[in-house]
């Protein structure tokens, strides 16, 4: 089935825990990804999690990475009888549908919310301005800062790369891009935080920047004929963990050996990722930012509660991703390894039900510290 | 009289023209085939040529960027040309991407393109293979020339179909008319009016100048008849006239104007057959101018002739106008009809001419000398068994009787004795 549709009732126990609301609140997440790719799994399990701990009514519906489904999927939840309609529905602007979502949307009087991924695009931005004035219903975004991803990983690829003295004769660092897609706000800020490393290194020249479309087949294919066409590139760098993976086994069809005479460098935090690091065949690895649609939730809770976000801003940038080292992976596959998030309470990150906070702190490496002390 | 066969101008004019165009039709259909085959076969090219260079932006750009999925589109999207057969794609890196029918490779023309790299155009990422399947071009080229055939029929049979209709409409049907009119035209209907059934519109043409050349013809012809008519007529009246002077040349007496004998001999039997019939009196009267033959050697032939005029007039004097014919029978005999006469009568009409000679007839010679002349009479009467001869031979007979009883004097004398003397 393309949509898996998860829908979680509350359970009678979180209504003792949680403060008498006249109903609860109910958030569809319109999850831009496939049901069975780990990041968005990740995602979507984090989320419910975040759910449950808050008493939020979510339900969740994959659009395959099919982004026209993304339309249609508006289309009927602005259709349903208003007692079943939600009261906010998340959604990513993945491949540049995310103005009509939520023109459909805001026509049902239905309040919306991005996360992951905003407006970067200036067209886009210009038909929708800002939040709550043109479209009344939309709330605001939150982003995970992609940039940092790209950034972080193609630094530390960049270093490794050094350490190893790969210079080639012109006596620079030649490496080898694999980006996400062409139109995604956070395939283009991957990028450019990726191109901020090159740039701030000086003497490393991108050979080619190909695009896999997030595909770990894909990236093995175009992989194969990169090492071809630049036989004596070793560094590369990949808009996330599948197309490394990708581009690593391909490597090893050439008969080469990842980590040892090739060096590769992913994003995001699948417990395959993780593997890779520790075996030594990944070289760097960012993420953490799976975190956001749970952060978004946070948001809304509060504002559903009244604590409006808009004196943070109302389109928060913030910077959630981490590098991974051996030590935060180990830590990371130790609490949340089999995809379970129930060490995370997230009513501590409410505004609402914490009076105290005055700023949402989003890091992953909080998430990971807050963890250790749950437990 | 035997026809050779009919050979319409319509039926020639129709195979001489067919034959031509049939030939014009060939030699240009040939020609414009041969042309449609270079312009085609030059277009295809150009097309296949268009279809890879309008592909290979793309193709550079989708081999550069290494996306498999769109170089297949690409391959799709050329072999939506028809006249492409297969599609190889070849990256510099080894990679192969192909596409369409290999079973027409063999027979197909192959076209290699060399792909530019998308920022370099000096370095290739690879070529592409077109295969022209020139099933296609052929297909093209047989329905060009079937199209050039279908256009050459169609414009054969409309000329074909118009130079009959006019030659049926315009010449044929006239002619055969005209043919009909002159073949039924009796010589007395020649005034009848030559009317050809034809449509008004079509103007004054060949056939309406023969038209009128024969209604010229007619009228000339009219005229000239009714001129020979009256000539003849006239010529008929004249003929008429001298036949009858002949006639009247032929039964009459040169000299004295009477009847000749041969009259007589014509006339004389019809007489006779009418006095029979109607049982009438018919007498006949001889008479001979006494000593006649004296005259002549004494006094010369003008004076014998003399007499014999004056002696024919003084017969003619005595006689019935329209009843009584005098016929001068030899030199100097006369013989005179007496139709509805008893023998009396004319024993009588006989003795008053005899006296009326001796007494009146003279001629004055040029001498001075007055020239007496006396006549013998001889008279018969028709009896019912008379032929002419008998009764002139009886009439003859008494005349001799009168010229040996002295002369000037009418026989048979008895039937005078008993009438009244003068």
């Amino acid at each position: 089935m393309w949509i898996c549709r998860v829908i979680l009732s509350l359970l009678a126990g979180c209504f003792l825990l949680v403060p008498a609301t006249v109903m609860a609140m109910a958030v569809t997440f319109l999850n831009p990804g496939k049901s069975d790719e780990i990041y968005w799994a990740t995602a979507s399990n984090c989320m419910m999690t975040a759910a449950r701990n808050l008493g939020v009514q979510l339900e969740i519906i994959y659009v395959e990475r099919d982004h026209l489904k993304t339309l249609e999927l508006a289309r009927q939840i602005a259709a349903r009888p208003l007692h079943s309609r939600p009261d906010y529905v998340i959604l990513s602007n993945d491949y540049a549908v995310g103005v009509e979502a939520m023109r459909i949307l805001d026509g049902a009087h239905i309040k919306t919310f991005f996360a992951y991924s905003g407006f970067s695009d200036a067209g886009e931005r210009e038909k929708v301005g800002i939040p709550r004035q043109i479209y009344k219903g939309w709330l605001g975004g939150l982003e995970p800062h992609a940039e940092d991803a790209g950034y972080l990983t193609a630094r530390a690829l960049i270093q490794r790369g050094r350490a190893e003295k790969l210079m080639h004769s012109d006596g620079k660092l030649h490496m080898l891009a694999i980006a996400g897609d062409r139109s995604t706000t956070t395939s283009y800020k991957r990028n450019e935080g990726m191109r901020r490393a090159v740039a701030e290194a000086k003497n490393v020249v991108i050979d080619q920047v190909i695009y896999g479309d997030w595909s770990r087949a894909k990236a093995q294919e175009q992989s194969v004929w990169l090492y071809q066409r630049y036989p004596h590139t070793r560094l590369v760098w990949a808009g996330n963990d599948l197309m490394a993976f990708g581009a690593m086994e391909s490597w090893r069809a050439r008969g080469g050996k990842p980590g040892r005479d090739a060096y590769f460098s992913g994003i995001n935090t699948s417990s395959e990722a993780f593997t890779a690091l520790e075996s030594g065949s990944l070289s760097a690895l960012a993420g953490g930012h799976f975190i956001t649609g749970a952060f978004s939730l946070v948001m809304l809770y509060d504002y559903h509660h009244g604590r409006d976000f808009a004196d943070e801003g109302l389109e928060l940038d913030r910077s959630m991703f981490i590098l991974f080292t051996r030590e935060e992976t180990r830590r990371f596959q130790h609490l949340f390894g089999a995809q379970n998030f129930d060490r995370l309470d997230f009513r501590k990150f409410s505004k609402v039900l914490n009076p105290a906070i005055k700023n949402y702190d989003f890091s992953f490496r909080q998430i990971l510290n807050q963890a250790d002390l749950r437990k | 009289m035997s026809h050779p066969p009919l050979q319409p101008i319509a039926s020639l004019l129709i195979r001489r023209v067919f034959k031509w165009v049939i030939l014009c039709v060939v030699c240009i259909s040939s020609l414009q085939a041969w042309l449609n085959y270079r312009a085609i076969e030059t277009n295809f090219n150009m097309a296949v040529a268009d279809v890879a260079r309008a592909n290979l932006p793309l193709l550079s750009v989708a081999i550069w960027d290494i996306e498999p999925q769109t170089i297949q589109k690409q391959i799709a999207q050329i072999l939506k040309n028809p006249s492409i057969a297969y599609v190889a794609i070849t990256a510099s890196t080894g990679q192969q991407f192909t596409g369409g029918d290999i079973n027409r490779v063999a027979s197909g023309q192959h076209m290699v393109f060399e792909i530019p790299a998308p920022a370099d155009a000096s370095t290739s990422v690879g070529k592409v293979e077109l295969v022209v399947d020139q099933t296609v071009l052929r297909k093209e080229l047989l329905r060009s020339f079937i199209i050039i055939i279908i256009e050459v029929v169609i414009l054969s049979v409309f000329i074909f179909v118009a130079v009959v209709a006019i030659l049926r409409r315009d010449l044929e049907k006239p002619m055969r008319q005209l043919a009909d009119f002159v073949k039924n035209l009796q010589a007395n209907q020649l005034s009848t009016k030559l009317e050809l059934k034809r449509i008004p519109e079509n103007g004054y043409n060949e056939i309406d100048l023969v038209v009128d050349g024969f209604r010229t013809m007619q009228d000339s012809l009219q005229k000239h008849i009714a001129n020979q008519d009256a000539l003849v007529a006239e010529r008929t009246s004249q003929l008429e006239a001298a036949m009858q002077s002949l006639k009247q040349l032929s039964i009459t007496d040169g000299l004295t104007s009477c009847y000749n004998r041969l009259l007589f001999n014509e006339r004389m039997p019809a007489e006779i057959q009418r006095a029979v019939r109607y049982q009438r009196q018919l007498s006949l009267v001889f008479c001979d101018i006494d000593f006649f033959k004296r005259i002549n050697d004494e006094h010369g032939h003008a004076a014998g002739d003399q007499v014999l005029l004056t002696f024919a007039q003084s017969l003619a004097k005595e006689l019935r106008v329209d009843v009584d014919w005098v016929v001068r029978y030899g030199g100097e005999e006369f013989i005179m009809v007496l139709p509805e006469t008893k023998l009396i009568a004319a024993l009588e009409v006989a003795e008053r001419i005899r006296r009326q000679v001796e007494r009146h007839l003279f001629i004055r010679m040029p001498d001075g000398k007055v020239l007496r002349v006396t006549a013998s009479f001889g008279v018969s009467e028709l009896l019912a068994t008379d032929t002419v001869e008998s009764l002139v031979h009886r009439a003859d007979k008494w005349l001799y009787s009168a010229k040996s009883n002295g002369r000037n004097q009418v026989q048979p004398i008895d039937h005078l004795i008993s009438a009244p003397a003068e």
